[in-house]
């Protein structure tokens, strides 16, 4: 068998820099994350609280919530969305966040890239997100069977609007916007960032020197067995929510 | 032939020059003196620069309005360009770009932002500009209907020549408009691409 990833697999176009406006990824690209492991220290991931499990289930967002819906099954699509959500789960109970702040993060983390319109560079989708978000809380918190209050609202509102803008070129609004919604903000951003590892060049793999959340090493091989998992499954035809969820399951983290 | 029940399309005939700052001031104080001023007209511009077309969403940012104009055909691809045109709200601006982006023409996509101040000289309107990519520059244009003979069209054009040698400006040829184009296009298109795929979805 060729170990020669083909020519059209994500990895050799990245390589290439020739990615495709939509990327969706493939069983050379899934081979070549395994091949890439790093040398992680043993870890053990205990299971998400009952109150988080619930709100992950619900990560997997509707369709129609994005912008566009060739996405779903993206690399900006709904597995990406519930493996931020678990991460930020999983960050919040490290931090030892209440219910309601853990709430409002993986709320964060289910419709923080909704509003993309292609798997690139899109920037300022995190401020699309953000306006689509406070014009559709109703609809989001009901999804997440709770009440959409004003603060809930600002607080997830800021965090995906600032989940896109690196720490170093905040504008003054966004540093007064980031001073209101620090935790959320470090935590939705380290989420994101762990669920890297589904990129397809080891230089766009998680920097924990960008990030401002304790646990985010040690959650590494917990992000990067998701993603493996969940990138399998749904290669090998399970629908992006599913094949989550049972990578979830086979690491113990839903029950 | 237009089909039937739709509007003629009409053609623009449509010549530029570049110059340096002095041929601006000299321009300026020439036209101020001898041409009708039409006024500021302050621009931002979405260029979507097509393979042989030219998509515009322009913000009237001095006029208060806005409009989409496809051009049927691109700079340095003739003189004459029929064109589509409507307006929109200024509103409707960032969603008019939205929508284009979404069909999938965000990569072809340059902004400008093109200080322009408007003159009728002679029978020809001339739009005097700024942009950062075509520094001092202005464009000379007369507009028939998109039935208009050969010879309008010729007369059209040494209207215009006519204009410009009395104003003491250059006017590009089609192979310089083109060149110029092809340049910006070329290094635009590397901004770009080093955008989009060194910084392919930064770590933030």
């Amino acid at each position: 068998m060729s170990t020669t990833p083909p020519a059209d697999s994500l990895v050799e176009l990245a390589a290439r820099k020739q990615l495709p406006h939509h990327q969706f990824t493939d069983h050379a690209t899934v081979r070549w994350i395994e091949a890439n492991r790093p040398d992680f220290p043993d870890s053990v991931t205990s299971a998400l609280r009952a109150t988080s499990q619930r709100l992950v289930y619900r990560s997997a967002i509707p369709t129609v919530w994005m912008a566009n819906p060739q996405l779903a099954d993206s690399l900006h699509g709904v597995r990406h969305a519930m493996r931020t959500a678990t991460l930020a789960a999983l960050l919040a109970d490290a931090d030892d966040l209440n219910e309601d702040d853990t709430a409002t993060l993986v709320i964060a983390a289910a419709v923080h890239d909704c509003r993309r319109v292609h798997d690139k560079d899109d920037r300022g989708h995190g401020a699309r997100a953000a306006i689509w978000l406070t014009d559709n809380a109703d609809t989001v918190w009901a999804h997440f069977h709770m009440a959409p209050t004003p603060h809930r609202i600002v607080s997830v509102a800021t965090a995906v609007r600032l989940h896109d803008v690196p720490y170093d070129v905040f504008a003054p609004d966004d540093l007064t916007d980031y001073a209101r919604t620090r935790h959320i903000t470090d935590l939705l951003k380290a989420a994101d960032a762990l669920d890297r590892y589904r990129l397809p060049k080891l230089s766009w793999w998680p920097d924990p020197s960008r990030i401002r959340a304790a646990a985010f090493t040690s959650l590494r091989p917990t992000a990067f067995e998701l993603v493996v998992a969940s990138e399998a499954a749904h290669l090998a035809g399970i629908d992006s929510a599913d094949a989550v969820l049972k990578a979830l399951e086979q690491r113990g983290l839903i029950t | 032939m237009p089909e039937e029940g739709t509007k003629p399309l009409p053609i623009e005939i449509e010549m530029r020059a570049r110059y340096d700052k002095e041929t601006h001031d000299r321009l300026t104080a020439r036209l101020e003196g001898e041409a009708t001023d039409l006024g500021r007209d302050d621009k931002h511009i979405y260029f979507y620069v097509l393979p042989d077309k030219l998509l515009k969403v322009t913000d009237n940012t001095a006029a208060g309005t806005a409009k989409i104009t496809l051009k049927h055909s691109k700079i340095g691809q003739g003189a004459a360009f029929p064109e589509t045109e409507f307006p929109i709200a200024r509103e409707d601006v960032p969603a008019a770009v939205a929508v284009f982006n979404a069909l999938g023409f965000e990569p072809h996509m340059h902004q400008a932002d093109n200080q322009r101040h408007n003159y009728r000289f002679r029978g020809v309107e001339i739009a005097v500009k700024w942009s950062e990519a075509w520094g001092h520059h202005a464009e000379f244009e007369v507009l028939l209907d998109d039935d208009a003979s050969d010879t309008a069209r010729e007369e059209a054009a040494a209207r215009i020549s006519t204009a410009a040698q009395d104003l003491g400006v250059t006017l590009m040829t089609e192979q310089e408009l083109a060149d110029f184009t092809a340049a910006f296009e070329s290094v635009e298109q590397a901004r770009k691409d080093q955008l989009s795929f060194e910084e392919i979805e930064p770590q933030t």
